[in-house]
């Protein structure tokens, strides 16, 4: 169990700046890490950092382009009350979202995340403010799992749920 | 292939087997041996003794990584219990051995040469043992079978079982249940209150990972609450869950993160 497994053990939730430029470099891929006693890869974690981060701007400033640029092309969401969202769906409800509403709130907490090969698992909890053109603002908050894939281009959602946190 | 030659054949091969055991030195398996209990205890120093200065590791990407690049990850990485190969195989390459090993997911492959009077790991190359769709969706399946049936009979404990020791439910409208201790706390109180007559599980979509499954699913189930007075109406629900299963060192199956909600509208 060479490097790859004994990479499995490192801890690194907020790794030091060498040792990220060093995994940025080399671009290591990690094919699967144990959640709990195992971290992710640094690389991979800071590239789907980045990319949430993007996607979490890209709502604030409605850019609906920069949003669904950000999206796989077999994206599925799974929101409570309906049945699975799949990407025409997805597409129509970010461009229909972007334009009934401005964000100037959108707060994600994470709980857990780690790589599994080509996908990465990011859970935690939102909170967001939805302000329509006329009547009072929306408050919501929830919990979430999204999946992320590795694809060409970058990492990009791949299947997003929420449920309901208690009242 | 008579019996004769069959006979023949078998024992050809188990005078090779012989051979190519006699042949793998001692010191080689037991440095290889004592490798892979300094990866797991974090022991750079042997490691290093083990490891070449030109060594270099190509990762499932065929990413690169330098003896000193490897080094300086090591001072990150937390001590785990050594586990044992499985598949392993020395084969002599010239001078060299070629010691090929699988743990876990991974299938190891390692060049060991003689380096300053020493066995040391010139180079080595990891690759991902993904494992067989058909056969992980039909165990997949087979769990889910069993989950929903142990619903059905209200066992919080045998449901708790197919849960990691540190998994995380996420049931909607209720604090997450973190570690099977508290999931079996919660599934208890819930089967308390309600006797599930009908509850099926479908699987949609599974991507496998190597040590990980993620399940994409739908679930349909009908409760009825344990106090309601007759003539009180079954609750019937049906969603999506998105589950990641984990890989156990039995090869079995856990679940280790599960999400679920209500295609119904409110809260269920």
């Amino acid at each position: 169990m060479e490097d790859l497994a004994g990479h499995q053990q490192l801890r690194s939730p907020r790794p030091d700046v060498k040792t990220l430029a060093i995994a940025l470099l080399l671009a290591l891929a990690i094919p699967a890490c144990r959640p709990g006693t195992v971290a992710d890869s640094a690389i991979d974690r800071a590239a789907v950092d980045a990319a949430l981060e993007q996607y979490r701007q890209a709502w604030l400033r409605g850019d609906t382009a920069m949003a669904l640029g950000l999206i796989s092309s077999d994206v599925q969401f799974l929101f409570p009350g309906e049945p699975d969202m799949r990407s025409d769906a997805v597409h129509a409800l970010f461009i229909s979202e972007m334009a009934t509403y401005r964000i100037p709130t959108l707060n994600l907490k994470r709980a857990d995340f780690f790589v599994a090969g080509d996908h990465a698992v990011d859970i935690g909890t939102y909170e967001e403010i939805q302000v329509p053109k006329t009547g009072a603002p929306i408050h919501g908050t929830g919990r979430y799992m999204t999946v992320w894939r590795r694809e060409p281009g970058g990492w990009h959602i791949w299947r997003f749920m929420i449920n309901e946190l208690p009242k | 292939m008579s019996a004769r030659s069959l006979l023949l054949t078998t024992a050809m091969l188990a005078v090779t087997s012989l051979v190519a055991r006699a042949q793998v030195p001692a010191d080689v398996q037991a440095a290889s041996r004592a490798r892979i209990i300094a990866i797991a205890k974090a022991d750079s120093a042997t490691w290093d003794r083990l490891t070449s200065d030109s060594f270099t590791v190509f990762g499932v990407s065929n990413h690169v990584l330098t003896k000193a690049q490897r080094l300086a990850l090591f001072k990150q990485q937390t001590p785990f219990e050594p586990r044992t190969p499985s598949y392993e195989h020395f084969q002599r390459t010239g001078t060299a051995f070629v010691h090929r090993y699988q743990i876990r997911d991974q299938m190891i492959f390692e060049v060991w040469a003689r380096e300053r009077g020493a066995w040391r790991v010139a180079s080595i190359q990891v690759t991902v043992v993904e494992p067989d769709s058909a056969a992980m969706r039909h165990a997949i399946d087979s769990i889910d079978t069993r989950y929903a049936a142990a619903f059905k009979r209200g066992d919080a404990a045998e449901l708790a079982a197919f849960y990691t020791e540190d998994a995380v439910l996420m049931p909607a409208n209720m604090p997450a249940w973190q570690g099977r201790a508290a999931i079996s706390q919660g599934l208890t109180g819930f089967l308390a209150q309600f006797t599930i007559s009908d509850a099926r599980l479908a699987t949609q979509d599974l991507i496998i990972t190597g040590y990980y499954v993620i399940e994409r699913g739908t679930y349909t189930w009908t409760m009825h609450p344990k106090t309601a007075t007759a003539g009180t109406p079954d609750i019937v629900d049906n969603g999506k869950y998105l589950t990641v299963w984990e890989r156990q060192d039995d090869g079995s199956w856990k679940i280790s993160r599960d999400i679920s909600n209500s295609d119904r509208p409110g809260p269920m």
